[in-house]
């Protein structure tokens, strides 16, 4: 079970170590070319291996001519050409290996980058509107877009780059400790103050890369905003303004990103002046051999100190390359932390293991006493104390002003929130007990805003009921008085549906989801307010086609008394608490404001 | 214009910025290269018992590395502060093209893709930018010195390394075209696992109350594996570049130092024909040549993050290239008398008409309602007044001036809109009242809230007035509705659209919200949509539109007595 990023990469353990590893045999090839030229060189100068007077030269020396003489007039050209091949074959298996270690880190980054998403994706499902509150949408797409991205280049960076950077650095000190101790030991010295320095910087700047990030959530919601609200802003002229409160969140974004680089910017001048000064210091305290020595002793120094520069420069070179792969990786880290912050909140509503196999009759959704507030521990409840108990098949009516506590009614039914106070029971089981994809399965809902999803008429049918035949399909649509214009299209329900349903109208969205929450058969019909934007004509037909479905239990939410009237109980709502609870005539009788909302109604028309 | 053009359109308009950058850049190598070159001469001082100059060159080289340090740091802030400036500057122009595309256009595109363009691709651009620009310009530097310096030792081995190692850049510019295909894919995937995903966390109560989280997360896996293999397979292929380059450089090192020896080995009788050779030259020759391949090598381990930034910035390009197809009129129009519908007809899509040959009047002072069954038309009409898009043939006129002559901003200042599908962006209760009228007083938000209604449910909130909402989570439709309405309320518009206003508000707040309207609009012009026909009853004016066209108009007396369409759907309401 993946509950952590660190989950996901302990399942790549082995390509995470081994890739890394394999780019090794690369690192050592590439430092014994230098030696292997030295070699080929030496050999030209003294013409028998054996009278070179440095160890490694003398035993690569002996390891060429084991290849023979193949060109017997020129010893030389034969120990240069075989030498070459030599190298050349070197390079070409270190090339090998490291496409393999390119392979294993481009396999394992793409890898690890799928599955967090995934894992994150599944996690973003299971968790409850509550808790998905505690992000935002914005911070959700941002997680499961570009920070498992980020993750993924780190990993990417991590295999192909963490080990090279370091072994050049090791391979170099070693060379130079072979050739000067004293010196092998000043650069042996040097190279933590340079990582110690970078790490620094680098530890700096990642504190304030989570404050970029956010910088950049800004950007994000802005730019959705406005995306979403494209009529609007052309509606009331508000581009200007627009552009400018964007322009201050991107001003935003932008300073904080530079004074990070502000600090980033410090990393390579301060390894180009380590680098310099180091070089400096070994000439000035070598000073009086240099000016004082013998020549023998001059020439001597001065050699070393020139291939003590080589390695100085590989040195220098490893630790600038080293910079941006930590950064990366860095980057990742961040994306890490904010994504394990989704993945490890224990989702607040979880699907009980109770079902209600054998519930045929009686009551199949009942309150009791159930309060709820939308913020915890507060007693300022958006509903207050509601009992009732609706039988299988009944239909039950709720009326109220906005804001009066309908919906909250329905996400309690839903789950989408657990109630405050109270228990809300499903076929006589404590809904939080209840298995949960079972009690979605069981109920359907339609909601105030009709959304369909990309795909066609067809898919989005699918979706609630994958078994559904054309047939039943055909049945709801005309249920749902959505035939007439389906039956239009040519391609009938295979007609395509763009993002968020935008080529209907809104009527004509309605009623398709209205369609498909009946292709689904639920045992329970939840109605949200879902004929608010049809005709009075469409509206009546389709309640009518509600009323003839005898084996449904409804549960009809508006603010139309027409629509509700022959409920066989009315729950009226007022700023969140019950006013009136019957049928309609008696709602008449004792319920002022049923009274009211009935008259206004009638009266106007 | 084209993609090259335009980044050098932003990078131009940093343009001292890039100067100092490009003299700090060359300042740097050079104090750099130098580095080694008066090593050398220190030495020599040294072997030659010079202690003057010994120590002559060893200030120099420390003055060369004070200076090369402090001009190589605002090298690096310079080059990111370009690209960061740059990018903000792209982030927008986006965004105002997205405030000024036809909503035709942006209708037919994904929202996702946008947002894409504005996060993603504008970040591999300064990803882009900053890598591409600080190699390049250090690259070629230290590649022209190192030639100089090759050139001085021994020409013919210099003539053979300039030959050579451009190859690796061939090299490696192939691997990038070759992979160019898999990163456009990629990408394409990329954009589709961000659509799939906006979707599902926009309509998330939706996939849960339909128990669809499975299978949502089968389909959003399809896009992901999909993009596993995709990716697997152009992080791969771009990652041919660097190791293949230094194979390229490590050849060509061995292939010069090989020849160089061999130059040795004959060297009596070619020095006096080509060139002169030692071992000591051979040795400083050969670390110049690994001097010169390492910008290469840099490069084309920029070569990655170039395509991609290239890529996204095509994206881009592209966008900011299409037509702002909205082409505005001159004529500045105040106190619209009549708005007139002449011979006009419309579709959004060839294959479907919609409306035909459409004539209609409205005037000054009038509340004019449109009724009719969904699809009617009702919205395009909506749309088409304010020009969200054009008619396909006719006019509409106002004041007798045709549409296309009139500044769009002029003519949009007469209205006040309230849709059916709300918007609500990220902020306070009060920014979003406030929105078209930033500067208002706070009795005028106080009468706008009483007057709509916001104030039933303010005061049940946390933070009241001042509590954060955002696009897709709090409050009800209904609630939402009634802060659209605040919105146009404060302004106080000449004509007020309202299209399914209040639709999700009860009916006895719609009933004094419609009082409000009734009373705000004495004298000014209303046009409303509405299906719950009694908020329409004291129209003027009632048109009843079917399939695009009008089949009855009259006031509700007289239609009632017609007893036609509307008269049917009337009757229904308490059926």
């Amino acid at each position: 079970m993946i509950r952590k990023v660190g989950d996901v990469y302990r399942k790549h353990f082995v390509a995470l170590t081994i890739g890394p590893l394999l780019k090794l045999i690369e690192v050592v090839f590439d430092l014994l070319i230098p030696l292997f030229m030295k070699a080929i060189i030496d050999l030209n100068q003294y013409g028998d291996p054996a009278l070179i007077p440095n160890q490694f030269s003398q035993k690569l020396g002996s390891f060429i001519r084991l290849f023979g003489t193949w060109i017997q007039d020129n010893q030389s050209l034969n120990d240069a050409i075989i030498g070459g091949v030599i190298i050349l074959v070197m390079g070409v298996i270190g090339f090998a290996f490291t496409m393999l270690t390119q392979y294993i880190a481009a396999r394992t980054a793409m890898h690890v980058g799928t599955e967090v998403r995934e894992c994150l994706y599944a996690k973003i499902l299971a968790l409850s509107k509550k808790d998905r509150e505690q992000f935002g949408s914005g911070r959700l797409m941002t997680s499961l877009n570009s920070e498992t991205y980020q993750i993924q280049q780190a990993i990417l960076f991590f295999i192909r780059l963490v080990i090279r950077c370091p072994a050049i650095i090791l391979g170099s000190l070693v060379f130079s400790f072979i050739l000067d101790w004293k010196i092998g030991l000043a650069f042996i010295a040097l190279v933590p103050v340079l990582l110690l320095v970078i790490f620094l910087v680098l530890g700096q700047s990642s504190k304030k890369y989570t404050s970029i990030q956010e910088a950049l959530d800004d950007i994000s919601t802005k730019s959705s905003d406005d995306i979403s609200g494209a009529r609007v802003i052309r509606a009331f002229n508000r581009q200007n303004e627009e552009s400018e409160s964007f322009g201050q969140t991107t001003e935003a974004y932008q300073k904080k990103s530079i004074n990070v680089h502000k600090i980033n910017s410090l990393i390579n001048p301060f390894v180009f002046a380590a680098t310099a000064l180091i070089t400096l210091l070994i000439v000035f305290l070598v000073r009086e051999t240099l000016l004082n020595g013998t020549d023998a002793e001059k020439v001597v120094i001065s050699s070393t100190i020139i291939a003590e520069m080589a390695y100085l420069a590989q040195i220098f070179f490893a630790v600038t390359q080293l910079p941006p792969v930590l950064l990366d990786i860095i980057k990742g880290g961040v994306s890490r932390r904010r994504i394990d912050q989704i993945l490890t909140l224990t989702p607040s509503i979880t699907s009980g293991n109770k079902v209600n196999d054998s519930f045929t009759d009686g009551e199949i959704i009942s309150f009791k006493d159930v309060s709820f507030s939308y913020k915890e521990n507060s007693k300022n409840y958006a509903l207050n104390n509601l009992t009732f108990s609706l039988k299988k098949n009944g239909t039950l009516g709720v009326i109220g002003g906005t804001g009066s506590g309908k919906s909250t009614i329905i996400n309690l039914i839903e789950r989408f929130y657990d109630a405050s106070k109270g228990e809300v029971l499903y076929k006589g089981i404590n809904i939080k007990d209840y298995d949960l994809s079972i009690l979605r399965t069981e109920v359907g809902l339609i909601n105030q805003k009709s959304r369909l999803f990309k795909g066609t008429i067809r898919s989005n049918f699918l979706m609630v009921n994958p078994n559904a035949t054309d047939e039943e399909m055909t049945k709801a649509l005309k249920q749902a008085e959505a035939y007439e214009f389906v039956n239009k299209y040519e391609d009938y329900l295979d007609h395509e549906v763009n993002e968020g349903g935008s080529n209907f109208s809104g009527g004509q969205r309605q009623r398709l989801c209205i369609a498909r929450a009946l292709v689904k058969k639920p045992e329970v019909l939840i109605l949200d307010d879902s004929t608010s934007a049809l005709d009075l004509l469409t509206d009546k037909n389709i309640r009518k086609h509600l009323k003839e479905m005898k084996d449904v239990t409804k549960i009809i939410v508006s603010q139309r008394v027409a629509t509700i009237q022959e409920a066989d109980e009315i729950i009226v709502l007022d700023k969140g608490f019950v006013v009136g609870q019957g049928t309609h005539n008696e709602l008449l009788k004792t319920c002022e404001i049923y009274k009211e909302i009935y008259e206004t109604q009638i009266k106007k028309g | 214009m084209t993609s090259k053009k335009r980044i050098l359109h932003y990078l131009g308009l940093e343009k001292t910025l890039l100067i100092v950058s490009v003299i700090f850049g060359m300042v740097f190598v050079i104090s750099q290269m130098a580095q080694p070159f008066i090593l050398g001469h220190t030495l020599d001082y040294a072997r030659a018992n010079n202690s003057q100059g010994f120590y002559v060159t060893l200030v120099i080289s420390l003055g060369l590395s004070v200076l090369g340090t402090i001009v190589d740091y605002f090298f690096e802030y310079f080059v990111g502060k370009i690209a960061q400036r740059s990018i903000k500057r792209m982030r927008d122009d986006v965004f105002n093209k997205i405030n000024s595309i036809p909503l035709k256009e942006f209708d037919a595109r994904f929202n996702g893709d946008l947002l894409q363009l504005e996060i993603r691709d504008m970040e591999n651009v300064s990803t882009g930018i900053f890598a591409v620009f600080k190699t390049l310009v250090q690259g070629v530097f230290t590649i022209v010195i190192t030639i100089v310096m090759m050139f001085m030792v021994n020409w013919i081995l210099a003539v053979g390394v300039i030959v050579l190692t451009p190859l690796s850049v061939l090299m490696s510019s192939f691997i990038a075209r070759f992979n160019h295909k898999y990163f456009k894919k990629q990408a394409q995937l990329q954009s589709q696992i961000s659509a799939c995903s906006l979707e599902t966390i926009e309509n998330i109560d939706l996939v849960q109350s339909m128990n669809y989280e499975d299978k949502s997360l089968k389909n959003f896996n399809s896009i992901n594996y999909k993009l596993k293999k995709e990716g697997i397979l152009a992080q791969f292929s771009a990652s041919w570049i660097n190791p293949s380059t230094r194979l390229v450089n490590n050849t060509i090192y061995i292939l010069i130092g090989v020849s160089g020896i061999i130059m040795l080995a004959y060297e009596p009788k070619l020095a006096l024909v080509l060139a002169v050779m030692s071992i000591g030259k051979l040795s400083s020759f050969l670390s110049y040549t690994t001097q010169y391949s390492k910008p290469f090598n840099e490069i084309s381990s920029v070569v990655t993050e170039f395509e991609t930034a290239k890529f996204s910035f095509s994206r881009i390009n592209e966008f900011l290239n299409a037509d702002n197809a909205v082409d505005e009129g001159k004529t500045e129009i105040d106190n619209i008398e009549s708005i007139k519908f002449d011979d006009m007809s419309f579709s959004y899509s060839e294959d479907r008409k919609l409306i035909e040959n459409f004539s209609l009047e409205i005037k000054k002072g009038n509340k004019v309602a449109i009724v009719g069954p969904t699809g009617a038309g009702k919205t395009t009409l909506i749309n088409l007044i304010m020009r969200f898009y054009e008619p396909n043939d006719g006019k509409i006129l106002f004041n007798n001036i045709s549409s296309k002559d009139i500044s769009l901003s002029s003519l949009r200042k007469q209205f006040g809109m309230v849709l059916q599908d709300t918007w609500i962006f990220s902020g306070t209760i009060l920014e979003n009242i406030k929105y078209a009228k930033p500067d208002a007083t706070d009795e005028e938000v106080a009468l706008a809230i009483k007057e709509s209604h916001v104030d039933s449910f303010i005061n049940s909130l946390p933070d009241g007035l001042n509590t954060v909402i955002s696009g897709k989570e709090g409050l009800s439709e209904g609630q939402r509705q009634m802060i659209s309405i605040a919105r146009v309320m404060l302004i106080n518009p000449e004509i007020v659209i309202l299209d399914e206003a209040t639709s999700n508000i009860d009916t006895r707040s719609e009933k004094l919200i419609s009082n409000s309207f009734d009373a705000m609009m004495v004298e000014k012009t209303s046009i409303v949509i509405a299906h719950r026909l009694s908020t329409i009853k004291t129209a003027d004016t009632i048109i009843v539109l079917k399939d695009g066209n009008i089949i009855e108009t009259g006031n509700h007396e007289s239609l009632m007595k017609k007893q036609g369409f509307y008269y049917e759907m009337y009757s229904s309401q308490y059926k």
